[in-house]
């Protein structure tokens, strides 16, 4: 008796590069939200067919690094009222979803919906306090059709610096486990590991080296580094080491990165938004700016411990947003522009300002080439991932923009033929010929975000993973494809059909919480309640808060 | 003939007029113009619905007649010909307005020529406030145009106002050309507390008969006639305006630079 929900997915061209499908015709069959294997009996029917001949299909996308929930983001939406008024920016309310508004940080429903449309089932929010990790997932449970999940701050927490500084490396184990179980967080985030922490207490601390001691610590950040990205690995961690470098935006930073890289001593981790942190020229001259991708990507081409995702940057206003404090005061004071910030008292920082890329400008548009660089340089494609950091390099709906720019090298040269000059004689993209496959692009919008992130069930499409399914009608103009995908089924649901939303479900909140000893927690808990202006009862979130 | 729009009855639900302009309609028929949709509230309804339309839309003279104090957005973004309304204006009229004339014979509400670009505006009665404004998360108020205020202003007038005139033929309130970049600020009466708090450059007179106090952070610079005024005046003169105390225009000033906390490149006058 086959199962009365059987789906049949007939006839289209499958990209599923996990399981070594290259857009072969394959029939896809889907059962209780799951795929599964094609019924053995040829005979047996299913209840519903999907004709997706002359279609591209590929798993839901799956995005790794993007703020979408919290403090953050509501920070950015309460400073940029500018930026969500008029008619363009509205989404009314249909009978099957509910009002919003766009701009560079959709509300909360919103978000959910554009991600669904462009194709996406799953989306990671990549920084966020412990402290604000409550406020992050009741709003993560209103943002429907994704699949989610966050990482929690640890880089600049004063527990695990005092444990690193004093090299106590069981207790430190145990507060990154116990840490990610209060805040029911998915991986650990280090961002501008003990550079925070640095700026809070030496203001002209911008470009704290990574061999200085943290201010009040016999430690550097490259200690924090070792330490905590060791830590989340002993702890067999689905995603081990989710890292923002240091000297972020600053020219010469490539060094830093560079030294990141070899700080984590062959263990995995992944480096986030790594167009910001490819920088050549001297500390402090913006107009030095150049492409350093080339030793960078060399690096990571012959370490297959280490995956980035690029942060890539487009044209037009965006919001930059992130923990690192320092680097969002640095935007502040070089365009003059809003900023709000919050010193999360002993565990973080965070800082949001408006900024708006222009392609006159040398630096931005270094900054858009070095991405795209980031996306040619990096041979194994399953090292490097679609992002834009969103909403700090451009907004998630650019995407569709990216993939064209791949796929598409004539695209690519008239796009970078209408930069300033100068570009093309600080980076090497005008000379990189490569084009983006359809498989490649599936391994880096979907199965190679999922595979980095530890999904077993995610990001591809063979029997057992999640029902998670995007259907493209093929476009010569790939832009276009991809921004109106012919259907997005999630958990065997077609939730969106050419555009129009027509399901909203709740999306499951994913979260890792590897046992410690308890043993260890009677130390922790004194220190929090001597440095933390609440309870430590009040600080866990509740598996019942999450979506 | 001249389009006039009357009100059918009063309204009890405010109707938000952004749009429905004299340039926005020209070459449409009076049947098509009745249609164009309006927002009453949280209901989409029909210009003819509400109003009596009569006249040529190709006319780019509108008359308003009746209390329109509950209809926002009148004038919002026109571009070009003109529009009368025949008793009082609600909020956002003459918003981001590039061209044209809008005359209101009452009073206004809330944001009269905020962030307009263009155009005069004349009102004979009152304004609320942030005349000739910028909305929040703007970087720039009224960049351009005049307007001409027959009664008293409320806070916040002009703004971060980039360019243009606003004149002020009674009193105005708080905060007038907060974090003002450039232009022409006038106010024939008194003013509230703080005027020009946050300026960077531009222009404010105070002429009415009790000074303000200014703060610490503008600092006096010139006493003395300024040949500009004059020709301000005439201006103002031309324009059929005439408050009390016009004539202060031509005669001894107090010019006061500031605000020094900014770039310190706008001036406060004062009459002696």
């Amino acid at each position: 008796m086959p199962p009365a929900d059987l789906t049949c997915i007939a006839g289209g061209a499958v990209y599923d590069p996990a399981n070594g499908v290259d857009g072969q015709v394959r029939d896809l069959w889907i059962a209780g939200g799951k795929i599964v294997a094609p019924p053995a009996d040829g005979s047996i029917k299913a209840a519903r067919t999907i004709d997706a001949s002359g279609l591209v299909v590929m798993p839901g996308g799956v995005d790794i690094h993007c703020h979408i929930a919290g403090a953050k983001p509501n920070a950015a939406r309460r400073i940029s009222p500018e930026s969500r008024r008029g008619e363009a920016n509205v989404l009314r309310r249909t009978a099957s979803t509910r009002s919003g508004t766009r701009g560079p940080v959709p509300s909360t429903f919103a978000t959910g919906y554009l991600y669904a449309a462009l194709g996406y089932t799953a989306a990671f929010d990549a920084a966020v306090a412990p402290l604000g990790a409550r406020h992050a997932h009741l709003e993560l449970g209103d943002t429907p059709c994704l699949d989610n999940g966050l990482f929690v701050l640890m880089g600049n927490n004063q527990y695990a610096l005092a444990c690193i500084e004093r090299g106590d490396r069981q207790q430190l184990r145990m507060f990154v486990a116990w840490l990610l179980a209060s805040a029911k967080a998915y991986a650990p985030k280090l961002v501008n590991p003990g550079g925070v922490e640095a700026w809070k207490r030496t203001p002209a601390a911008r470009n704290h080296g990574l061999d200085e001691p943290v201010p009040g610590y016999d430690a550097t950040p490259r200690d924090v580094i070792r330490e905590l990205v060791a830590a989340a690995n002993d702890l067999n961690l689905p995603h081990p080491a989710h890292i923002h470098c240091n000297q972020l935006g600053m020219p010469g930073n490539w060094r830093t990165t560079l030294a990141t890289m070899e700080a984590l001593e062959g263990h995995r981790g992944h480096l986030a938004h790594v167009q910001f942190h490819s920088y050549g020229g001297g500390a402090g001259e913006e107009a030095s700016l150049s492409s350093r991708v080339g030793e960078l990507a060399e690096y990571v081409n012959a370490q297959k411990n280490i995956t980035v995702d690029v942060g890539q940057v487009l044209f037009g206003e965006a919001m930059a947003m992130t923990g690192d404090g320092a680097a969002a005061y640095f935007l502040h004071k070089l365009y003059g522009r809003r900023w709000y910030n919050c010193d999360v008292e002993v565990e973080a920082g965070c800082g949001v300002t408006p900024i708006e890329y222009r392609r006159k400008s040398v630096v931005h548009a270094l900054q858009w080439a070095i991405g795209l660089e980031w996306y040619l340089l990096v041979d194994d494609p399953w090292q490097v991932m679609m992002s834009t950091d969103h909403p700090n390099g451009a907004s998630f709906l650019a995407y569709p923009q990216i993939i064209r720019l791949l796929m598409d090298r004539e695209f690519r040269r008239e796009s970078l033929a209408r930069c300033p000059a100068a570009v093309r004689e600080r980076c090497r993209l005008g000379d990189l010929d490569r084009q983006y496959t359809l498989g490649e692009i599936a391994v880096i919008t979907r199965a190679g975000p999922a595979r980095a992130l530890g999904l077993a069930n995610k990001g591809h499409l063979g029997p057992g993973a999640d029902a998670d399914v995007t259907i493209y009608t093929p476009n010569e103009n790939r832009q276009t494809m991809f921004e109106l995908p012919r259907l997005v089924i999630k958990g065997g649901e077609i939730v969106v059909e050419q555009g129009e939303i027509r399901r909203t479900p709740a999306g499951a909140t994913l979260f890792n919480a590897p046992a410690y000893d308890p043993q260890r927690l009677p130390h922790l808990e004194q220190w929090f309640e001597k440095h933390y202006s609440l309870r430590l009862s009040n600080y866990g979130v509740a598996r019942s808060t999450t979506a | 003939m001249p389009l006039r729009i009357t009100m059918l009855s009063p309204l009890d639900v405010p109707v938000e007029f952004t749009g429905v302009t004299c340039d926005a309609a020209a070459g449409r028929s009076l049947d098509d113009l009745r249609r164009t949709p309006v927002r009453q509230g949280n209901q989409q309804a029909e210009l003819g619905e509400l109003f009596h339309v009569e006249g040529s839309p190709g006319d780019l003279h509108w008359q308003l007649v009746g209390d329109f104090s509950r209809v926002h957005g009148i004038g919002a973004a026109m571009a070009a010909g003109s529009i009368l309304v025949d008793g009082s204006a609600g909020r956002h009229a003459g918003a981001g307005m590039r061209g044209g004339r809008l005359e209101i014979r009452g009073d206004a509400g809330d944001w009269l020529g905020a962030e307009m670009r263009g155009g005069s505006i004349r009102l004979a009665g009152d304004a609320g406030d942030h005349v000739g404004g910028a909305y929040p998360g703007s970087r720039r108020g009224m960049n351009g145009g005049t307007i001409l205020l027959d009664g008293d202003a409320g806070r916040l007038l002009g703004h971060r106002m980039r360019r243009g005139m606003i004149a002020v033929a009674r009193n105005a309130g708080e905060r007038l050309g907060t974090r003002m970049r450039a232009g022409t600020i006038l106010v024939f009466g008194q003013c509230g507390a703080h005027p020009g708090a946050g300026m960077l450059r531009g222009t404010i007179g105070v002429f009415g008969p009790q000074r303000p106090q200014l703060s610490l952070a503008f600092r006096h610079g010139y006493t003395g006639p300024l040949p500009v005024l004059h020709l301000v005046e005439k201006q103002l003169h031309e324009a059929n305006f005439f408050p009390p105390g016009l004539r202060l225009l031509a005669g001894r000033v107090e010019l006061h630079h500031g605000d020094m906390l900014e770039l310190g490149r706008g001036e406060i006058l004062l009459p002696i």
